[in-house]
């Protein structure tokens, strides 16, 4: 099966962005756990 | 009187898609804000030789201000942001990941689309219909597929106001009545004013350093945020949650009904851009869903797996129904705080999502 060039880039903003949106959330748990970390001790 | 008889047919289907619009908005009360503006706009904008539009027309002016400078989108995060209590999501911050794993549907319909022939940076903006954010789809489209702006911002704000009918089915297809029985623990713990205000800082320095392209989108929902958490700037935020947010969804919705003349929207493409919003929902769902299972197999306390799909940026409405489901399945079992975290945490991980994208697809040179 021969793919469109299109289609080869939109794997690969799939490949790429999905897990990279996660990353992100993932520094957003860690910014809550840590603001709230900090707030609890001082 | 010479209009009636250069009316086109294109046209006169055209006032019947207003029309319907308009009623969706009236009686079954679908984004009623939204659509009705929508609708009229539609109608105005296919009246032959009609003022609103065109070089001097009042609604092409706004659209040249509004849409095409990205300002009505930015401006309407503000009062978003202003309107959003992020607390249900500071208490269960897990409720995160759930906003980032119902992004799903976007990605698999930017290869769905191009597919099915699309160029990629259509195709983008069709998956950006997955964001079930409308601000992040007008955003992204007027800036990768103008042309393509008004199907999709029909698609995106249709399926928002459908999403109760659209996610039901899959949850109830996906999950099991022992896994829509789990109970969450509640956790009321009061989150210090402080950490409420760094929350959002943090959030735009993080998101603008990674994906700066979702700075305008991102920046502006956790300005609007700020205002209302900071305590000192109340009046500003009563005017956002109010008088900014309806006066910019007014000509919003107007604007965007003006562009859909039937030479731009009577097209074999609007079909498969409203067949591909409603993949990029359904798809939502699942990754959010199937996300949840996964954990569950790695977690000792288990999480209720419809709260995956709580994870798309639809407010409230996708909280709500996983709510009511649960409730369906067990009368004492309450999700509304962990599925209000995962929803407002579906609408940090659209707008990231769509940043994420755009960063990717002007890498790739699209």
């Amino acid at each position: 099966m021969n793919l469109n060039e299109a289609t080869l880039n939109s794997i690969k903003i799939l490949i790429q962005g999905y897990p990279l949106t996660f990353f992100m959330t993932l520094a957003f748990y860690f910014l809550i756990k840590i603001l709230t970390k900090l707030e609890k001790e001082r | 009187m010479e209009n009636f008889l250069y009316l086109p047919l294109e046209n006169i289907v055209m006032f019947i898609v207003g029309g319907i619009l308009i009623y969706l908005a009236i009686k079954k009360d679908y984004e009623p804000m939204l659509l009705l503006p929508i609708g009229f706009g539609a109608i105005l904008a296919n009246i032959p030789f009609s003022s609103a539009i065109g070089e001097h027309g009042v609604l092409t002016i706004l659209y040249k201000a509004g849409i095409k400078t990205e300002l009505f989108p930015a401006l309407i995060f503000i009062a978003i942001g202003a309107m959003i209590d992020f607390t249900p999501l500071l208490q269960n911050p897990i409720m995160f990941f759930f906003g980032a794993a119902a992004q799903f549907g976007i990605f698999l319909t930017i290869v769905v689309a191009t597919l099915l022939g699309f160029s990629l940076n259509e195709a983008v903006s069709i998956g950006i219909i997955g964001t079930a954010d409308g601000p992040t789809s007008i955003f992204v489209t007027s800036i990768l597929a103008e042309h393509l702006l008004p199907p999709i911002t029909v698609a995106a704000y249709s399926y928002m106001a459908l999403v109760p009918i659209i996610q039901r089915p899959i949850i109830l297809m996906l999950t099991t009545p022992e896994e829509r029985k789990i109970r969450m623990r509640a956790n009321f713990t009061s989150i210090p004013k402080t950490v409420k205000i760094l929350f959002p800082i943090g959030v735009t320095l993080l998101a603008g350093l990674v994906a700066p392209n979702s700075v305008a989108l991102i920046g502006m929902l956790m300005f609007g945020n700020l205002i209302r958490e900071c305590g000192v700037l109340n009046k500003l935020s009563v005017a956002a949650q109010n008088e900014l947010s309806n006066l910019i969804t007014l000509f919003l919705g107007i604007t965007i009904g003006s562009t859909m003349t039937a030479k731009a929207f009577i097209t074999g493409k609007t079909l498969m851009i409203l067949g591909l919003g409603l993949v990029a929902f359904i798809f939502d769902t699942v990754g959010g869903i199937l996300f949840a299972k996964v954990l569950n197999l790695f977690s000792k306390n288990k999480i209720n797996p419809m709260l995956g799909a709580a994870g798309i940026s639809a407010f409230p409405m996708s909280a709500r129904i996983v709510h009511k489901i649960g409730l369906e399945e067990d009368p004492q079992n309450f999700l509304i705080m962990h599925s209000t975290g995962a929803n407002v945490a579906g609408q940090i991980g659209s707008i990231l999502a769509g940043g994420i994208v755009m960063a990717l697809v002007m890498g790739i040179g699209g």
